[in-house]
């Protein structure tokens, strides 16, 4: 109902223009995801091989056989039955290339729709959608990866929507706010800044409708409970560690960074932040209730980021996201500022000069970050490899990797993995890979692949520049270890004593 | 029917749950003043409150007590709110989600040293509430005997509760007779058993995570509170806010438990009662309170009850499975049957090996325990050592004779198979395996 009414009083002008970005986000992250066969992070081979088992099976992967050698899976695998499904229509790869791109690339009609929502100025809010469009982080975090992120940012920002007028969208809030935590544990951020929002709204003296106060509670007990029901077994085991996921220590720093102004300037982009902080300045001068909802999203975001609570880089998106909708009040007053003086004769100019420095400021990092992410992306020497494991290799073999490789050895080589990147409810078994690709010594190494029963050893170029080695020093025992595959880059070593 | 969930999911063999039930139960079979068996013999310095009332019977107070006790507490907690003037609407809905509650449900299902020591309080407070104090005071004299923690977590409560009230003098009456009969009965242990040593090892695991784990049972607490009660509660602190000035001393009594709850865990037992009342009158208020949609409403109450019943049935599921298992009782059984000596393993386990009829290094008992530093350490030195000559030394310096391991304990003293003792007992000849099952591993030493 409010999309109609939007759409029915929006100039024509502005939905061309609108699509024109829309389109040319989608074609641009198609355009880089097009560019190899293959995908840009081990995570995308975990949602890949778990969609394309609900496709065939109709059910998910409870148990996983291959997974640390065989584990229990945490998820609610709803992203993966909407894979499935689209997958189901689009067969091959077609549909994980596709449809995280398109999910992706509508963030920019949501974008507009609540910059417009809060400025009601169509201008303004279209510069909002074009940055979001072009934001760096979001390319490092989804381009060609099958991203769970692609559609919770989309339920996010469509559940702010829909809860700054609650009273024609109840339904739809309630449908929205029960399917984020059941996609992403990403909803319980949504809960906590609903309460925060209710804190600010206190401190301010605003008085908070009783519709909005009856749907915090739902949100944040359904959070809870879904939380509980879900993770259970994580919470159970790990306590409070699982708010961390379970990650290794060793790693914990490496997810959960402390927050860094560098790091926040490339991934969010300049333009953002300082227009973000101007319409924050703005938006408390005036007590609306859209404003203040936006600002607790951005309060909580950044307190969990402080605290080291949320993954940065998640952490980075979601406040780059809302910087560049609250960015849409900086940009309202400065056209409004703009009419008021003569520059309003080169209002045209003006424009082109802002496109152009938001091209240039922000278009070329986020090129910059996808031709990086995309080399990053799994190269066809490394799935000739892992396809040579699978047809070379027994059934029960198992296969030593990079813990960031793991999902290629479970999906590709279709063979059982040591580690891979699905920390919850696993086992640590990080220091003990570590050593493995670390150690000199030939009995610690026999004495770690006896526990864990590797059969052969994956050693790759990532591998050795993330240990910073050249080679497996024990593997020259021609005794113990056989190098049964190898190209410039990748080596392929089985066990034979 | 809720208390009796958990005893119909038990086996008959391995019916009590946990460990202290398994010393209480000895301890009632034979009360004496000389333990021999803990710690290889010492003065039983003990609470002995639990043990004596289920001396009179014990096989069958030990199984029937605590429920029973619990249904008491369960009227007594009646009485309580009734007393308080609590709306009869909020009254049953506190009553249900009490019985539901996961510390409710620990402690009136495991025979354990607080269940009687919290009826005690409760009795105690209701008395207390009801102007009889010579009755209060009898009630919270006793208490000591049962449980000194919880002793004075209770007087501290009566202390912020007659700070906001006009009955000082029934309550120094209280204050003083229990503050007499805990000193006595803590001097008279002292004197017999010898000045208490200082703990230098960390029973659990320290660090403010791991404490906060401990509070609630959804995130692994043995008997903690349930997450979603605690929310709820807080939702209704919140909805009781503006009554914070009448109702200042419930106020002040949960800062204070929340306190305390750092310091004891016991007072999760404590604060559960203020959590299913906060609880309670949450959801009255959502109940009654007019909804602008009624869909958000049907939702909210769908969400809340299927809440409260996932934490009861998530404990329940854990509690009923919880140690000792059919073939741990079986191995211990084995173990009575043996000659008599002292049986080694981590001291967590010294319940059930004195429960077998062996003698301990040590156990859980640890205040007044003779030596209890060096005994930790000792046993700590001989789990990890691969060192034959240093493992004999600790051997016979405790003359053990057999030593007696579970797959969850090797799980946590050991990361390989071979590690530390278990290398030891897999080569040595001196050890010898007499007794194994999937779960337990018995050694001789020869």
């Amino acid at each position: 109902m409010k999309w109609k009414v939007l759409l029915l009083k929006m100039k024509k002008s502005t939905k061309i223009i609108l699509s024109t970005i829309f389109l040319a986000v989608l074609l641009l992250r198609l355009y880089f995801a097009f560019q190899t066969s293959h995908f840009s992070s081990d995570d995308a081979y975990f949602n890949i091989r778990h969609s394309e088992y609900i496709t065939e099976h109709f059910q998910p992967i409870v148990h996983d056989d291959l997974s640390y050698g065989g584990r229990f899976i945490l998820n609610s695998h709803i992203f993966h039955y909407i894979l499935a499904i689209f997958n189901w229509i689009l067969p091959g790869m077609l549909a994980y290339k596709l449809i995280p791109a398109i999910l992706t690339a509508l963030l920019v009609f949501l974008v507009f729709a609540i910059a417009k929502e809060i400025t009601n100025n169509e201008t303004a809010a279209l510069f909002s959608a074009l940055i979001v469009g072009v934001m760096p982080i979001s390319f490092k975090m989804t381009l060609n990866q099958v991203s769970v992120y692609s559609l919770v940012l989309l339920l996010l920002l469509y559940v702010i929507y829909t809860f700054f007028d609650l009273r024609h969208n109840i339904n739809k809030f309630i449908i929205i706010s029960l399917l984020l935590p059941l996609v992403h544990p990403i909803g319980f951020f949504f809960a906590v800044s609903m309460m925060v929002y209710l804190l600010l709204a206190g401190l301010e003296s605003i008085k908070v409708d009783e519709l909005s106060k009856e749907s915090i509670i739902l949100v944040l007990f359904f959070n809870l409970l879904i939380a509980f029901i879900l993770f259970k077994d994580a919470f159970l085991t790990t306590g409070l560690g699982a708010v961390w996921q379970n990650v290794p220590s060793e790693l914990l720093s490496s997810y959960f960074r402390n927050i860094n102004v560098f790091e926040i300037i490339t991934g969010i982009g300049i333009i953002p932040i300082v227009f973000g902080i101007i319409g924050f300045l703005f938006a408390l001068k005036a007590k609306k209730k859209s404003i203040y909802v936006l600002s607790a999203f951005v309060l909580t975001d950044f307190l969990l980021l402080a605290l080291k609570m949320i993954d940065f880089n998640t952490g980075l998106m979601i406040l780059g996201l809302l910087l560049i909708i609250i960015s849409a009040i900086a940009f309202d007053k400065f056209i409004a500022y703009l009419n008021m003086t003569k520059f309003l004769r080169f209002k045209r100019i003006v424009a082109g000069t802002f496109i152009l420095i938001i091209i240039l400021s922000l278009g070329i990092p986020s090129i910059i970050v996808a031709k990086d992410t995309m080399k990053n992306s799994l190269s066809q020497e490394e799935f000739e490899t892992f396809t040579w494991i699978k047809l070379n290799t027994p059934q029960d073999a198992t296969i030593l990797a990079g813990i960031d490789e793991g999902n290629y050895v479970t999906y590709i080589a279709e063979r059982k993995n040591v580690a891979d990147n699905f920390f919850l409810l696993a086992p640590n078994r990080y220091s003990d890979i570590e050593e493995l690709f670390k150690t000199q010594s030939l009995v610690k190494a026999i004495d770690l692949i006896k526990k864990y029963k590797i059969t052969h050893i994956y050693l790759s170029e990532r591998t050795k520049k993330i240990y910073n080695i050249k080679e497996l020093v024990y593997t020259r025992d021609e005794n113990c270890f056989e190098k049964v595959f190898y190209t410039s880059k990748l080596e392929v070593y089985r066990i034979i004593c | 029917m809720v208390l009796s969930i958990v005893t119909i999911l038990r086996s008959e063999s391995s019916f009590l749950i946990g460990r202290e039930a398994y010393s209480i139960l000895r301890l009632a079979e034979t009360p004496v003043i000389f333990d021999t068996l803990s710690y290889g013999g010492r003065f039983a310095a003990y609470a002995w409150g639990t043990a004596l009332l289920v001396s009179l019977k014990p096989d069958i107070l030990g199984k029937l007590l605590p429920p029973l006790i619990g249904f008491i507490s369960f009227l007594i907690f009646w009485g309580i709110l009734k007393k308080l003037k609590i709306e009869e609407t909020t009254r049953k809905i506190s009553l249900t989600i009490l019985i539901i509650s996961p510390p409710f449900i620990f402690l009136f299902t495991t025979l354990n040293n607080y269940f009687i020591a919290m009826s005690l309080s409760l009795l105690g407070l209701y008395l207390f509430m009801k102007n009889k104090p010579v009755a209060a005071a009898i009630s919270f004299i006793l208490l000591p005997l049962f449980n000194l923690p919880i002793a004075l977590i209770t007087l501290i409560l009566l202390f912020i509760i007659t700070l906001f009230s006009k009955k000082q003098e029934s309550f120094w009456l209280i204050f003083v007779c229990t503050t007499i009969i805990s000193t006595a009965y803590y001097l008279t242990l002292a004197k017999y058993a010898g000045d208490p040593e200082k703990i230098l090892f960390a029973i659990e695991e320290l660090g403010i995570r791991s404490t906060i784990q401990h509070f609630f049972s959804d995130l692994g607490g043995k008997f903690g509170l349930s997450v979603f009660g605690t929310m709820l509660a807080l939702l209704g602190i919140f909805y009781g806010w503006n009554r914070k000035y009448s109702d200042m001393s419930i106020f002040f009594s949960i800062t204070i438990l929340t306190v305390l709850m750092f310091f004891s865990k016991h007072t999760i037992f404590f604060m559960n009662f203020f959590i299913t009342v906060f609880a309670a009158y949450a959801i009255s208020t959502i109940l009654k309170q007019g909804w602008q949609s009624q869909t958000l409403k049907n939702f909210t109450i769908l969400v809340l009850i299927c809440g409260l019943l996932f934490s009861t049935v998530s404990f329940i599921d854990r509690h009923s499975d919880s140690e000792p298992s059919d073939e741990i009782i079986s191995s211990l059984n084995y173990l009575k049957e043996k000659p008599p000596g002292v049986a080694f393993s981590h001291y967590t386990r010294g319940f059930w090996l004195e429960y077998a009829n062996k003698k301990t290094v040590m156990d859980e008992n640890l205040v007044f325990a003779p030596n209890v530093n060096e005994r930790y350490q000792d046993s700590e030195n001989l789990f990890k050592t691969r060192s034959l000559d240093e493992a004999m030394k600790i051997i016979e310096k405790y003359d053990i004779k057999y030593i007696w391991l579970d797959e969850s304990l090797k799980r946590h003293l050991w990361d390989h198979d071979e590690d530390g003792l278990q290398f030891l007992l897999k080569y040595s000849e001196k050890f010898k395996k007499v007794y194994i099952s999937d779960e337990v591993q018995v050694f001789e030493i020869i």
